[in-house]
C-alpha cells in the first residue's frame, strides 16, 4: 500500500527543547489516520512540517509523493493545492462572510466559475452556515471550526489535514464532523490530529500515538487494542461487602492488578481460563452473591493511557 | 507567483471593507483642504495670538504649497508608516497567512500582492487629495500652479512608497506591529537627520524629504539621485521582504 504522508527520522529541535524526535511513520492512501498525543506531544509541529510551514532539523517528509523539504516555492504551492488544511485555531478575515471565505479559498486553489459557486453552496450547507448573514468576525468558535472544515474541502483535496477539528464543537457539531470524515474514507486520505480518543476510535482506520516528540506506537485501532489490551480485564460485581473477596483474590497468583469499584472489583488476570473457573468458585466459597463477572472491552483510551503513562 | 491575483483581489477588497480605506486617504484629504486654508489664515492667526499690530505679507499660493508639503512630510508619512506596520505580522498572528499559504499561495505572491495594494492605495489616495488641494488652493487664492503641485506631490509619493516598503519589510521580520511602527518611525527620524547632511540629501533617498518643498517652491533641487536611489532601495526592500517571508516559519 502506498502512503500519502511518510516521515522518516523527522526531528525538530528548538534551542530549549526537541519538539519532534526521530519520528518515522506512514499514512496509508485513502485511510483516516488518527494522530494521537497529549497536549505538547509534538502533533502540531509535525503537522507544520508536513505542510512545509516549518523546516525539519533533520529527517524527511514526503507528501503525496513529493519531498517537502526539497521542494521549491512553486512545487510546494502546487502540492498545497492538493491538500486541505484546518489548523487548530483557524484564522479568517473578520470582514468576510462565510461565502466570501469559501470563494477566496477556492480562488487560491484554482477552483473557479460555476464549479466554485456549486461547491461554495454545498459546503455552506455542510457547515450549517447557509443563510448566515453575519460576518466571520462575529462567529462563535464552533461556527469558525465548521467553516474551517468547509474551506479545507473547497479544493476537493487528495489529503485532508485536520488539526484538532472537533475541539471547539458541541456534541451535534462533533458528530457532523466525524460523519463527514468517515464519509471521506477511501476517497481522500485524512490526517486527523487530536487528543480526543473517542473521536479517533470512532472514525480512524489507523492510529499513531505520539508522546513527548516520540512515536510510541502505530497500527489499526483493533491491532492496538489486541496488542496492548487483550481481553484480560474483568469487572466483578457482588452483592455484599467485598473486603474478603479482595483479600482472597489478591493472594491468587493468576490475578494481576486489582482495583476497587463501587460494587466490586476490577481485575487483570494473566490466565483467563483459570480465572473463569476460579472467580465463581471463590465468590461462592465466601458466601456472597455474584451479580456480574465479564470481560471489560479495552478502549483506545486504555491503550493510550497505559502507553503514555508507561512512556512517562 | 501562484495565487497573486486572488490574493490581490482580497487585499483590494480589504482596503474597502476595513478602516484602512478611511485612515490614509482621509488624512490626505484633510491635509489637502486644511493646507490652503491654514496658509490663508496664518497672518490673521499670528497677529491675533501675538496680540500685536504686526504687518505680515499677504499669503500666497507658495505658502499653501509649503504647508501641504510640510503636512505630507510629517503627518501623512507617519500615518503611512503606522498603517502598514501590521501588514504581515498581523496576518501571521491571526492565522490568516497560514490559511492563505496552505492553499498554494507562494510567499512571493503574498508579498507582491500586499505591496501592489499598498502602492495602489497610496497613489490613488494621493492623486485624489492633490486634485482636492489644487481646487481648494484655486478657490482660496484664485490661482494654482498644478505642475509644481503635482511635481512636489509626486516626489512625496516616492518617499511614501519607500516608507511603505520599509514598513512591510519590518512587519515581515518582526512579530509585533507596535515594534514595527516604532522602528519605522525611527527610520523616518534617521532619514530626517540624514537629509540635513549635504551628500546624503544629494545622493540618497534622504533627499526625498526636502524634494517636495523645493519642487513646490520652484527652487533648483537635485532630485534625480534621491529619486533613483529611492526607487532602487524600495525594490531591494521588496526583494528582501520576500526572502525574509520565505525564511520565516508559520
Amino acid at each position: 500500500m502506498t502512503s500519502s504522508v511518510a516521515v522518516a527520522d523527522l526531528t525538530k529541535s528548538y534551542p530549549a527543547h526537541t519538539a519532534v524526535d526521530r519520528l518515522t511513520m506512514a499514512v496509508p492512501d485513502g485511510s483516516v489516520f488518527g494522530f494521537l498525543g497529549p497536549n505538547g506531544a509534538g502533533k502540531t509541529t509535525t503537522v507544520r512540517m508536513v505542510l512545509g510551514f516549518a523546516r525539519p532539523t533533520s529527517g524527511k517528509v514526503t507528501v503525496l509523493g513529493h519531498d517537502v523539504s526539497a521542494s521549491t516555492d512553486d512545487d510546494l504551492a502546487r502540492l498545497r493545492r492538493r491538500i486541505g488544511f484546518l489548523p487548530d485555531v483557524p484564522g479568517f478575515y473578520p470582514w468576510m462572510s462565510a461565502s466570501d471565505v469559501l470563494r477566496f479559498a477556492g480562488s487560491l486553489v484554482g477552483v473557479r466559475g460555476p464549479t466554485l459557486a456549486r461547491r461554495t453552496e454545498s459546503l455552506l450547507d455542510l457547515a450549517g452556515l447557509t443563510g448566515v448573514r453575519q460576518k466571520v468576525g462575529g462567529y462563535s468558535r464552533g461556527m469558525k471550526q465548521r467553516l474551517g472544515i468547509a474551506q479545507a474541502l473547497v479544493g476537493a483535496p487528495d489529503l485532508l489535514v485536520l488539526d484538532e477539528p472537533t475541539s471547539a464543537l458541541d456534541p451535534i457539531g462533533r458528530k457532523g464532523v466525524l460523519d463527514m470524515v468517515a464519509a471521506l474514507r477511501g476517497r481522500t486520505t485524512v490526517f486527523f490530529s487530536t487528543h480526543i480518543l473517542s473521536d479517533v476510535e470512532r472514525v480512524c482506520d489507523e492510529v499513531a500515538i505520539l508522546d513527548d516528540g516520540h512515536l510510541v506506537t502505530q497500527g489499526s485501532v483493533d491491532e492496538l487494542k489486541a496488542r496492548y489490551g487483550g481481553s484480560s480485564r474483568y469487572a466483578l460485581e457482588v452483592t455484599d461487602d467485598c473486603a474478603n473477596l479482595r483479600m482472597t483474590l489478591a493472594s491468587e497468583p493468576w490475578v494481576g492488578r486489582l482495583a476497587e469499584t463501587p460494587s466490586g472489583v476490577e481485575l487483570t488476570v494473566n490466565d483467563v481460563d483459570l480465572a473463569r473457573h476460579r472467580v465463581p468458585e471463590i465468590v461462592a466459597a465466601l458466601g456472597i452473591g455474584l451479580v456480574r463477572f465479564e470481560p471489560i472491552e479495552t478502549s483506545l483510551e486504555d491503550v493510550f493511557v497505559s502507553l503514555v503513562q508507561r512512556d512517562a | 507567483m501562484t495565487g497573486y491575483r486572488a490574493f490581490l483581489v482580497k487585499e483590494l477588497r480589504e482596503v474597502v471593507a476595513t478602516w484602512r480605506l478611511y485612515v490614509l486617504p482621509v488624512t490626505l484629504l484633510v491635509c489637502a483642504v486644511a493646507s490652503p486654508l491654514l496658509a490663508k489664515a496664518t497672518p490673521y492667526l499670528v497677529s491675533t495670538v501675538a496680540n500685536l499690530p504686526l504687518t505680515l505679507p499677504d499669503p500666497t499660493v507658495a505658502d499653501a504649497y509649503a504647508q501641504w508639503t510640510k503636512n505630507l512630510g510629517q503627518v501623512a508619512l507617519l500615518v503611512v508608516i503606522v498603517s502598514f506596520s501590521s501588514a504581515v505580522n498581523g496576518e501571521r498572528s491571526s492565522g490568516t497567512a497560514a490559511m492563505a499559504l496552505s492553499k498554494g499561495l507562494t510567499p512571493a505572491a503574498f508579498i507582491a500582492a500586499k505591496v501592489t495594494a499598498a502602492v495602489g492605495l497610496v497613489v490613488v489616495g494621493t492623486a485624489l487629495a492633490t486634485v482636492v488641494m489644487a481646487l481648494t488652493t484655486q478657490a482660496v487664492f484664485g490661482d494654482a500652479s498644478w505642475v509644481r503641485l503635482f511635481a512636489a506631490t509626486g516626489a512625496w509619493v516616492v518617499l511614501a512608497l519607500w516608507s511603505v516598503t520599509v514598513a512591510i519589510l519590518l512587519s515581515t521580520a518582526l512579530e509585533s506591529a507596535s515594534a514595527t511602527a516604532g522602528l519605522g518611525i525611527a527610520a523616518w527620524v534617521v532619514l530626517s537627520i540624514l537629509s540635513a547632511w549635504g551628500p546624503a540629501a544629494r545622493w540618497s533617498p534622504a533627499g526625498l524629504l526636502g524634494a517636495p518643498t523645493a519642487l513646490a517652491a520652484g527652487t533648483e533641487t537635485s532630485w534625480a539621485w534621491p529619486l533613483a536611489t529611492g526607487i532602487v532601495t524600495a525594490a531591494l526592500f521588496v526583494v528582501a521582504t520576500v526572502l525574509v517571508m520565505r525564511r520565516r516559519e508559520l
